[in-house]
């Protein structure tokens, strides 16, 4: 019995760090431009595939954390290019929540198509930081999975204190709140957009790196999670950076608890129904949004 | 000596429509501007003009001898042209505290960051106090005292202020009356919008009638003679025996 | 908007008589598939783009009428003539399902949960292997017959004709729903909805009547889909196939029903054309993504728009009324309704 709990609290625990890394960048992107970024799913395996190559091509002798930071920095320039050709020629548009959608779900298409393209399709993984597992009394995980859990927190926390305690993190949040205001205090708005998505993209190539070192990797494998990122700001609200994070938690141990209880196949149903179920009974989410409820 | 800032000719709108039909004037080193007239005549498009957040569709703004007519707004808040705009434009979700401290976001304010802050400090104690409350729980007239002090936090060379006293009550007028004369005796060059035309002729040394997108009229302070009657025939052609 | 009528009509009685002309079957299959495409963006439009109702779970209407149908035929025996219908019905059900948490909804939420639901329908096909097939899907659906003549018969003509009618009486109906009070509701409501609720227009009637609307074509095209195809797969509900839809109604241009139709021959002609170079499977998506990106860059409304502009153009040159300029002057004759 007590096997069972430690396994779903380590299942929850991971999946809620990866849910975390992904709904934070999700909502970043949100409350600084606006948009909902539908790519953000593909911007996790361009991460992994990075790491990968890197690792294959330049360094296949070394710890793989170097390719891995290696892909995190490409991943600023990859969230910034991106930011220039799908978002950028469309802001301020009166429709522009709608058509960043569709130029996003376009950047996904074509990222996804590009990965198979170059890598196949065949799946892949990267090697863990750590090799081996960890066991302390009925609790069994790999370390890349016990890092995983730890790692999160931290890069959480950093994100959090650059957005509040720095200059160019209030910058971003004025971005957020106010645009034209921002102006006036002499922000650059648009290099503001683009940091915010290099940012966004940092996160999810991180959460990808990991996804792929604990499972498997492939040109697709981001939707999954994007999809269960999709359900966490339903649940948590896309305008909260801190509820997005709360919900991945959630959402992490529920899926946990569902795998454990009614196995793999249903889950997902669950998931799906459960968020249904939620949003007929209190419309503005776990954590409250007003926001998105019509006149 | 090089003006402050020269207009000239400006022209602006939305789309097909013209607000700015030329309009001219220039603010001289070492004094206070006001301009005054009725509203949605074009003082805020002017002011937006200025400030680069509307590109105008012909004439030029110079601003210490150089051509900023094209410039973007980040450029012309490093030059020092500051525009403390109508409307309590503030970030609501942040604290007084961290406006503040943004508000030296540009590269010419940083330097003199702890300087300014405490200028700004001392000319509304009020700030201090609520220096960790967010920017939605101010009040109108609290709003208007960051307004002022963010734009002093980037060390202007001009200050633009776009009706600072609009909606206060005339305790809070008076207020921040004292505080914007304070600000232009510390040395802060100011281009002011006002309805109270008695407290422009107390700050500047020339006055502008903005009508219909048009500077119609001009007022030097030191010549004497204008005074409230002057302004209602102005505005409504009407004349007081 | 007389001139719209006839158009179709005529593009109708040509498309009726090709088959005479054009023989080749190959063709004849991508005209089938253009056409029940056609339906399903047809009716996407009515609900993303009149409506203003930001539906991106559209693709699980189809979905859901191929598998009504392919479930209906194999694992029930129903006769496929019955069982078309009973795909149009049921996908209306979803889609009142659908209603119920997206109405309280607004902006991204919409979004979030439509799409969704989609997946929410790929992972119940999914799971349910029994009943659906799961990721294999469901085969040897039977073919739709009169007496003997079988529908796939001569390279599907019988599919060409229904396909043809399906989307024809869809674009007919739509230009009229569109036109209709409920349309104007509906588009009043898209566009400035406090003067529509001032109005007395019920918002959130008129868009779940919208949204089941646009269900119903969009079932029955899944279901004959199915009946052509003669298989059901998951790939119905997935991203690639709703981008692929999607990229038709925005080059066609959203709110304007014809724009997407047209739009629909020429991404299915062009993307099959694409699939002649085996190696760039991948590619072919990517020319696509790149193609969006494109046209909503440059033709926010579309092909439509670019097809007004024009004959703007060629009205202006011709002189019939030197009044009107090359362009449009002003927001409203931008957004073409």
């Amino acid at each position: 019995m007590a096997d069972a709990i430690a396994s779903i609290l380590i299942s929850g625990l991971v999946l809620g760090s990866l849910y975390a890394l992904m709904a934070s960048g999700l909502s970043l992107v949100w409350t600084t431009l606006g948009i909902f970024n539908f790519a953000h799913g593909v911007l996790m395996a361009v991460g992994a595939f990075f790491a990968f190559q890197i690792s294959q091509s330049l360094l296949p002798y070394a710890w793989i954390g170097l390719p891995c930071l290696l892909a995190l920095v490409a991943m600023i320039f990859v969230g910034a290019v991106f930011e220039y050709v799908l978002v950028r020629p469309f802001y301020g548009r009166e429709d522009m929540v709608m058509v960043t959608i569709m130029t996003t779900l376009a950047g996904l298409t074509f990222l996804e198509n590009g990965i198979l393209a170059i890598w196949g399709p065949r799946l892949k993984q990267i090697g863990a930081l750590a090799p081996g597992t960890l066991s302390v009394g009925p609790v069994h995980l790999s370390w890349q999975e016990s890092l995983t859990v730890l790692i999160t927190p931290f890069v959480l926390a950093a994100t959090f204190l650059f957005m509040q305690h720095t200059q160019t993190g209030r910058a971003i949040r004025a971005v957020g709140q106010n645009r034209k205001a921002a102006e006036l205090f002499g922000i650059p708005v648009q290099r503001m957009f683009a940091l915010t998505f290099a940012i966004s993209a940092v996160l999810a190539g991180l959460a990808g790196m990991l996804l792929g070192s604990i499972r498997f990797m492939t040109p697709t494998m981001g939707s999954d999670p994007l999809v269960k990122a999709l359900i966490v700001v339903i649940f948590g609200g896309l305008g909260s950076i801190g509820g997005s994070i709360g919900a991945a938690y959630v959402i992490g141990f529920l899926e946990a608890l569902l795998v454990f209880g009614v196995g793999l196949y249903w889950t997902p149903s669950i998931l799906f129904l459960i968020m249904i179920i939620v949003l007929l009974v209190r419309p503005q989410g776990l954590f409250g949004a007003a926001e998105r409820l019509t006149v | 000596m090089q003006r402050l800032l020269e207009v000239r000719d400006l022209e602006a709108g939305y789309g097909a429509f013209k607000v700015l039909r030329g309009v001219s004037f220039h603010v001289e080193r070492g004094e206070s501007v006001g301009l005054f007239g009725p509203n949605g005549h074009g003082k805020t498009t002017l002011f937006e003009t200025l400030s680069g957040l509307i590109r105008p569709t012909a004439g030029r703004v110079i601003f210490e001898g150089a051509d900023i007519t094209a410039a973007s707004p980040a450029d012309i808040v490093e030059r020092g042209l500051i525009h403390v705009a109508q409307g309590n434009l503030l970030f609501g979700r942040m604290t007084v505290g961290e406006t503040l401290a943004l508000a030296a976001f540009a590269k010419r304010a940083r330097a003199a960051q702890v300087r300014n802050r405490d200028f700004v400090l001392n000319l509304f104690p009020r700030l201090a106090e609520r220096s960790s409350q967010q920017c939605r729980t101010l009040s109108g007239g609290e709003r208007q005292m960051l307004n002022i002090g963010v734009g002093l936090m980037a060390s202007p060379r001009l200050m633009i202020l776009d009706e600072p006293t609009l909606g206060l009550s005339p305790k809070l007028k008076e207020v921040l009356a004292i505080a914007i004369k304070n600000v232009a005796d510390s040395g802060v060059q100011l281009l002011v919008v006002e309805q109270d035309v008695d407290f422009l002729l107390l700050l500047c040394s020339r006055l502008y009638l903005v009508n219909h997108g048009e500077i119609a009229k001009t007022v030097n302070v030191a010549d004497g003679g204008f005074g409230y009657e002057q302004v209602l025939e102005d505005y409504f052609g009407v004349r007081n025996s | 908007m007389r001139a719209k009528y006839l158009s179709v009509i005529i593009v109708f009685i040509a498309l009726v008589l090709l088959p005479l002309v054009v023989r080749d079957n190959y063709f004849r299959h991508l005209f089938i598939l253009t056409f029940l495409f056609a339906t399903v963006v047809a009716s996407w439009d009515l609900t993303l783009g009149y409506a203003g109702i930001f539906n991106f779970g559209h693709i699980a209407f189809f979905g859901i009428g191929i598998y009504t149908l392919g479930i209906l035929t194999t694992k029930l025996g129903v006769d496929p003539w019955l069982a078309l219908p009973i795909s149009g019905l049921m996908t209306a059900a979803a889609a009142l399902l659908v209603a119920a948490p997206v109405l309280r909804l607004r902006g991204i939420y919409v979004v979030l949960v439509t799409f969704a639901f989609s997946q929410l329908c790929m992972q119940l096909v999914l799971s349910q292997s029994k009943i659906t097939g799961g990721a294999g899907g469901l085969v040897l659906i039977p073919p739709l017959r009169i007496g003997s003549f079988s529908f796939g018969g001569s390279g599907g003509l019988g599919y060409y004709y229904a396909g043809l009618l399906s989307c024809f009486v869809t674009v007919l109906a739509l230009m009229g729903i569109v036109e209709s009070r409920l349309g104007k509701a509906a588009r009043a409501i898209r566009d400035n909805p406090e003067y529509a609720l001032a109005r007395g227009v019920d918002q959130g009637r008129t868009r779940l009547i919208m949204l089941v609307i646009s269900a119903i074509p969009c079932g029955v095209a899944g279901g004959l889909y199915c009946l052509y195809f003669r298989i059901a797969a998951p790939e119905a509900f997935g991203f690639s196939n709703s981008t692929f839809i999607l990229s038709m109604l925005l080059v066609g241009g959203l709110s304007t029903l014809l724009g997407p139709v047209a739009a629909a021959f020429g991404i299915v002609f062009l993307s099959e054309y694409l699939e002649r170079f085996p190696n760039i499977e991948a590619a072919k998506h990517m020319a696509l993504a790149v193609i969006i990106i494109l046209v909503l860059r440059f033709f926010p409304g579309g092909l439509a728009q670019a097809f007004e502009l024009l004959a703007r153009r060629v009205a202006a040159q011709r002189g019939r009324n030197p009044a009107i300029s090359a362009a449009p002057t002003t927001a409203q004759e931008q957004s073409v309704p």
